[in-house]
């Protein structure tokens, strides 16, 4: 297989996740039960690694620093994880793709692609989480578990 | 006993997780693999719609039944104790 054809296929881009309504308004519908259920403090979606192994994964603590982002308070939601920001632009995108008409976002997507492509921002990304997760794993164990157990 | 059982359920949640994120990686790519593997609610939504696709529908749907179990057995057990505030690290 040549590199190339192997980058497409092992790298596809996930912009294309944008085009999938029915994608979208599972998954926005499932994180805004999770977060009412945080909200309420009900039973919602628990990270079972760290429920299981004590050690937090990549995307611990990010439901939360989102919320805490989103209502103003933005030196707890940096503490508790950095990537909230990106990570709301992200479910921002995903919600508006899956709201607009598709002759609205078409192009949206296009160029979403096209830049993911180009640049690997997604590898970046995903890259980085898991370096910024490692750091906090290696240099502040225990304030980084106190602070996922809540 | 409810805490046993509990504990069960979430291993076996795990190891669906780990499965289904493997059978993405191997089908839509690394990317999606990865996000299946950091986070379980994409790999349970993406799982369950590409299921045939993907031919895990059996594991799916021990998934799910695993994470009712759980979420039922911890929630009598009073196994939930995330808070939202200012964190004090």
């Amino acid at each position: 297989m040549p590199p190339a054809m192997l980058g497409q296929t092992a790298f596809s881009p996930i912009a294309t996740l944008l085009r999938d309504r029915r994608f979208g308004l599972l998954l926005t519908g499932a994180l805004s039960l999770n977060v009412v259920a945080l909200l309420l403090h009900l039973p919602g979606w628990e990270c079972a690694f760290f429920r299981l192994t004590g050690i937090p994964c990549p995307g611990c603590g990010l439901t939360r620093a989102c919320l805490l982002l989103l209502t103003g308070d933005v030196p707890a939601s940096i503490r508790f994880h950095a990537f909230a920001p990106i990570f709301i632009a992200l479910i921002a995108m995903l919600i508006t793709c899956t709201l607009l008409p598709k002759t609205v976002t078409e192009s949206f997507i296009n160029k979403a692609e096209t830049l993911e492509r180009r640049t690997g921002i997604t590898i970046v990304i995903l890259g980085g989480l898991i370096l910024y997760w490692l750091a906090r794993l290696l240099l502040f164990p225990t304030a980084f578990v106190q602070l996922i157990r809540g | 006993m409810l805490g046993i059982l509990a504990l069960v359920a979430l291993v076996g949640c795990i190891i669906c997780q780990i499965f289904v994120a493997i059978k993405i990686f191997q089908n839509d790519g690394a990317l999606k693999g990865i996000l299946a593997l950091i986070c379980g609610l994409f790999g349970l939504i993406w799982g369950w719609m590409n299921s045939a696709r993907l031919g895990v529908k059996n594991i799916m749907l021990i998934w799910t039944v695993l994470i009712i179990v759980y979420v039922i057995c911890a929630g009598m057990g009073g196994g939930f104790s995330y808070s939202l505030g200012t964190p004090t690290p």
